[in-house]
């Protein structure tokens, strides 16, 4: 029994690695999805070397010399306190992947727990559902909005209230998938053996749902980036002076006549991020689920 | 028929009432004293004491719900704490210019979306396709304030060519009112293309493998009149229904969009709103948009289930 | 060719109509004067009753409704506006107030002293400076129907100044509108006897204002907010626009006769423009303010500290970094606007802005500062304080004080700064203040939490003075007192910025927007 067992552990793992490498294979003929992943690792590669790749201190101001034209030494320009934009815009970057990252992170684990159990147990489904449909009828934004106002403008809150608006998103798909393997005869049939709940939807249901879930990971957070951009740029996301992409932003907007720098650069960069994660996250989707 | 339709609506109610708990709980979390903001920061203890008390404040939050919601069901959403007016009438005057906005950038990017959408199927998996898919996902990745902003930079910095802020009513002429809404309905309207392309681009590739527009490629004929007149109108329901899903975000956006072109609509008064911590404006507001957005899904999904008696059916089952 | 001709054609159209525009806007001689008067305004108020709130957003517009039985005149000084006359006896206890006959109310009756005693009484109760002398709930008393009294437990030399305080200020309304209003919601109708009456008000979008034909003016000449207020148009209605940019925008493209508070860093966009040009607008007074209520724990509590933080300040930078345009900001140490020069005093020279770090570290090390983290509180809505409490953080980083800011809006700002225990300082500021004795960061009890026995008892002893020329000299060693302890450190005195059209003529503003006198053109 365990010999048999082993074996066919073998022989899954072998067929797992094939499967990797037909997968990769494919990915990387997709022109379009490479240069994704090109554009995410270079940000990301930016955001972690950030202090390599600056010369100047992100907090570091300078009133006489303020909103400087690009030059002098400043690639970017300076911006109201006279502080380097290019050193704010690549702190910013690095604040807003974190907070794009942690969100979809969370959103990912507690929506698919929240999915699986509802799936398993059908009284729970009614409650559990009845829920996020009610959260899911809020628009996101104005749901962020209000919870931002509520809990005040902190990095935390803001990955705390994104991760709760994106989690009905994945539940909803987790349990969608997680029903239809239910059904499947080999989980009756571990079920039979008297297998606990916990081992038979962590351990059983969970993998075989992973795949949408992943790819509706990658799009939540693109738009966890883009609604905390939102947010902080209309003062109730990450707070100054900390600083992140939509709050530069922000700032830019009071000087958009004079200093068209502070909104041009910083939102490039914004651009390229978020399109990058979106190509590469329609690579990934390409390939899980070709259809 | 009508046990499906009454199945839908109950649920729907039960979501609003869930709903109206979430949204209320929401904004009475937040810190910061209406009173406050209304006497002004030098006001004495005593004054503040005695608004909190005549604006019902200092009651228990679940009597202040229950209060809420009677009146809500009646119809009476209750006064701002600002200004004093019923929350009915505030919202329903602001609805006008953001469902205008809303609708004019709906429109704007069917026009965009359907035909990029239908072009870019047809010519599937070549350079056509790649731009237009690439165009499409560009849109999505500009959040609406950034779009906002270049554009301002662009039309109203650089050129000087359009006003950058405020609005206008038909009233003050026809040229004067697009004029002033050229900038916030593209700002919102191109970030909504996008998400249309794509729908439309993979509905479109879905019907265009069955066998009926296989046949009638068989039969000889003409491919634009294969995708206009037979595969874009099997598409066209899952087309309708992401238009009417994505009009809920889209109307979401316009919070943003109105706060930066200063247009005096809902998104903008729920902007204000918190900073003044108007809780029954906020929650009136969102009670509102929601409860919108719920009707808009209702009608759509039971038209989609009179039109296609499967979904009825599939529904049942699960 | 043909193009090139059609073009230069055009070009020399462009040159002749720009020519003719700035032509047109230096003279409005020969054009019809503009009735309808427009005013761009950035904050709606909450309320149109001065009694109850202390928003400038709202004082400014109530100015032309209501007028007070004083009004401060432009030298500050109060002078009668709907009295005649104003007798008080030797020890300046009994105050008698004669009011002028015929001064009718926007909706055609009589004013009388019942009217003046209960809106006086009704700002007696409400007002937190009026408290301060008004200490037992002294009552304004109906002598005849047009002589009022007031006996107050206490004598003040300065009663008048803090009638005419324009902050939270004394209008007079009808008693029947007093009667109907409680002490937490407003007027329930805006009726008063000023210039103009009260039309209409759409919320979020215009506040409306009309002539009153029957105005009644005094007989003094024009003065600051004092004397004949008459206005030579027919309305005035001031326009909500919450959005900075959008007021210039309004204002470069003269839709608006005036544009309040126009953004700092927006001002080069009226470099070379024609048909409208910026002014002085609101006073306030920048300052940090230290969180020292009794038993907040705050580093602040110490004064040590204090003096500390008050010489490691560079308020050049800080000012700079609040108000980019030297043209809209004094740097004083005084408390009091420079330009009330009957209080004008040197007495916090020798502490005023020194940037000494040595001397800084010297009071440090004697502070009770342990190296802890010090907490600053600010807010995004109002970019002066938010710049300047960054600036000054950078500051006193460079003396080994760790400063924690804290950013939030300004309605949870405000609750906060009720929570003493939470911070330690912030930055903000206040309107001007006719007398010292109502600056509200020298008094107990008010934001700027100073409790200083010595300056209270300066205050007792100006308010017993016998004539100015002593309350005067007094105010000089209250400043001392509060400079040697470091109170509160100005960070400047300010002006708002505003927007006037060229087609205004003989324009006076006072503390802000006053457009009594002055003088609209058409286009």
């Amino acid at each position: 029994m365990k010999n048999e067992d082993n074996s066919a552990m073998a022989l899954n793992k072998k067929s797992i690695k094939e499967h990797r490498a037909i997968m990769i294979k494919s990915f990387l003929k997709n022109k379009l999805a490479v240069a994704g992943l090109i554009i995410v690792v270079v940000m990301v590669l930016a955001a972690v070397l950030a202090p390599v790749i600056t010369k100047y201190d992100p907090y570091e101001m300078d009133i006489q010399n303020r909103l400087a034209a690009p030059g002098n030494g400043h690639l970017f320009g300076t911006d109201t306190f006279g502080r380097d934009v290019f050193s704010r815009v690549v702190y910013g970057l690095r604040i807003s992947l974190y907070v794009g990252f942690a969100i979809a992170i969370i959103a990912m684990v507690f929506g698919l727990i929240i999915g699986l159990l509802s799936a398993y147990f059908p009284k729970a489904d009614v409650v559990l559902m009845r829920i996020c449909e009610a959260m899911m009828s809020i628009p996101a934004t104005l749901m962020a909005i209000a919870m931002m106002a509520a809990l005040g403008a902190k990095t935390e809150n803001v990955i705390i209230s994104l991760s709760i608006i994106y989690m009905p998103t994945i539940a909803k798909i987790a349990r969608a998938s997680a029903l239809s393997v239910k059904e499947m005869s080999y989980i009756e049939a571990i079920k039979a053996q008297g297998a606990s709940w916990m081992r038979i939807i962590f351990r059983h249901i969970a993998p075989n749902v992973m795949s949408p879930v992943i790819v509706q990971t990658t799009f939540i957070f693109a738009s966890a980036i883009i609604v905390e951009s939102s947010l902080s740029f209309i003062g109730v996301g990450v707070p100054q002076p900390t600083p992140s992409l939509g709050n530069i932003l922000s700032e830019a907007r009071s000087v958009i006549y004079n200093s068209w720098w502070m909104t041009l650069y910083p939102g490039i960069v914004m651009i390229l991020t978020v399109l990058g994660i979106n190509i590469l996250g329609d690579g990934i989707r390409d390939i899980i689920d070709p259809t | 028929m009508a046990k499906f339709l009454g199945k839908r609506l109950l649920s729907a109610l039960v979501t609003i009432f869930l709903l109206s708990i979430i949204i209320f709980t929401i904004s009475h979390m937040s810190k910061g004293d209406p009173a406050q903001i209304i006497l002004g920061a030098e006001a004495t203890e005593e004054q503040l004491t005695d608004l909190r008390h005549s604006l019902g404040l200092d009651r228990p939050v679940v009597e202040q719900y229950i209060n809420w919601i009677f009146g809500a069901v009646r119809g009476d959403l209750g006064d701002s704490y600002y200004t004093g007016e019923p929350v009915l009438a505030e919202v329903s005057s602001r609805l006008v210019p953001s469902l205008r906005l809303a609708i004019m950038a709906e429109i704007l990017a069917v026009i965009v979306a359907i035909p990029a959408g239908v072009f870019a199927a047809k010519n599937k998996g070549r350079g056509l396709d790649y731009i237009l898919s690439t165009t499409s996902l560009l849109g999505l990745s500009i959040p609406n304030f950034l779009m906002s902003l270049l554009l301002i930079l662009v039309f109203g910095v650089a050129f000087k060519a359009l006003p950058v802020s405020g609005y206008r009513t038909l009233k003050s002429g026809v040229g004067v009112f697009l004029k002033y809404s050229i900038l916030p309905v593209l700002a919102l309207g191109l970030g909504q293309a996008g998400i249309l392309m794509r729908m439309t681009r993979s509905s479109m590739l879905e019907v265009m493998n069955t066998d009926y527009i296989k046949t009638a490629k068989a039969k000889g004929a003409k491919s634009t009149v294969i995708l206009f007149k037979h595969a874009l109108r099997n598409a066209f329901i899952p087309i309708l229904t992401a238009i009417g899903q994505s009009f809920g975000t889209l109307f979401a956006g316009t919070a943003i969009v109105e706060t930066i072109f200063n247009i005096p609509g809902v998104g903008q008064l729920v902007v204000t709103s918190i900073t003044r911590r108007d809780y029954a404006m906020i929650q009136g507001v969102v009670l509102i948009i929601s409860i919108m957005w719920i009707i808009i899904n209702l009608a759509l999904d039971i038209l989609y289930g009179v039109v296609d008696p499967r979904i009825r059916l599939a529904k049942k089952a699960h | 060719m043909k193009k090139r001709l059609i073009s230069l054609l055009m070009v020399l159209t462009l040159m002749v109509s720009l020519v003719g525009c700035a032509d047109e806007s230096t003279s409005n001689e020969g054009k019809s004067v503009k009735q309808d008067v427009t005013v761009a305004w950035d904050i709606e108020p909450p309320m149109l009753d001065p009694t109850l709130t202390t928003s400038v957003a709202a004082r400014d517009i109530n100015k032309y409704i209501y007028e007070g039985v004083v009004e401060m005149d432009a030298n500050f000084e109060p002078q009668p506006q709907l009295a005649e006359k104003i007798e008080h006896n030797e020890d300046n206890t009994e105050w008698t107030f004669y009011l002028r006959k015929g001064v009718k109310f926007h909706d055609g009756t009589e004013m009388k002293a019942e009217d003046v005693a209960a809106s006086l009484n009704r700002w007696s109760g409400l007002n937190g400076s009026a408290k301060l002398i008004i200490k037992n709930g002294e009552k304004f008393e109906v002598k005849d129907d047009y002589t009022v009294t007031i006996k107050l437990d206490t004598p003040c030399l300065l009663f008048l100044y803090y009638l005419a305080n324009p902050s939270q200020f004394a209008g007079i309304t009808k008693k029947s509108i007093v009667e109907a209003a409680d002490s937490s919601s407003g007027y329930k109708s805006i009726i008063g006897t000023g210039a103009m009456k009260f039309v209409e008000w759409k919320q979020n979008e215009y506040i409306k204002l009309e002539k009153f034909a029957d105005y009644s003016a005094p007989s003094a000449k024009l003065s600051g907010f004092a004397g004949d207020k008459t206005v030579n148009f027919n309305t005035l209605t001031f326009y909500m626009v919450n959005d900075a940019s959008t007021r210039v925008a309004g204002a470069l493209a003269d839709q608006y006769d005036f544009v309040n508070k126009i953004s700092y860093d927006s001002m080069n966009q009226f470099d070379g423009v024609t048909n409208c040009s910026l002014t002085q607008g609101q006073y306030m007074i920048g300052g940090l303010i230290f969180e020292k209520r009794e038993g907040c724990g705050s580093y602040s509590e110490d004064p040590n500290f204090r003096k500390a933080v008050s010489y490691a300040l560079d308020i050049n930078e800080i000012a700079k970094a609040q108000v980019p345009n030297s043209d809209y900001v004094t740097i004083d140490s005084d408390y009091m606007g420079p330009f009330q020069t009957a209080w004008d005093t040197n007495a916090g020279d020798d502490y005023y802005n020194k940037h000494d770090l040595a001397k800084a570290k010297e009071y440090l090390a004697q502070s009770k500062y342990d190296g802890g983290t010090v907490k600053m509180v600010t807010n995004t809505e109002y970019p002066d304080m938010y710049n300047g409490t960054l600036v000054i953080q950078k500051q006193l980083e460079a003396i080994g004080i760790k400063v924690e800011v804290e950013v939030m809006d300004w309605a949870t700002q405000l609750t906060r700064i009720n929570q003493p225990e939470t911070l330690d300082m912030f930055v903000s500021n206040f309107g001007v203040s006719p007398i010292p004795n109502t600056l509200l960061f020298l008094t107990p009890g008010r934001t700027g939490f100073t409790h200083n026995a010595t300056i209270s008892s300066i205050f007792d002893q100006m308010g017993a003075a016998k004539d100015m020329t002593t309350a005067q000299s007094l105010w000089k060693e209250a400043q001392k007192a509060a400079w040697e302890e470091a109170e509160f450190i100005p960070l400047g005195h300010q002006y708002t910025v505003v927007s006037k059209s060229s087609r205004v003529e003989n324009y006076t503003g006072f503390m802000g927007l006053t457009l009594w006198g002055c003088t609209v053109y058409e286009p």
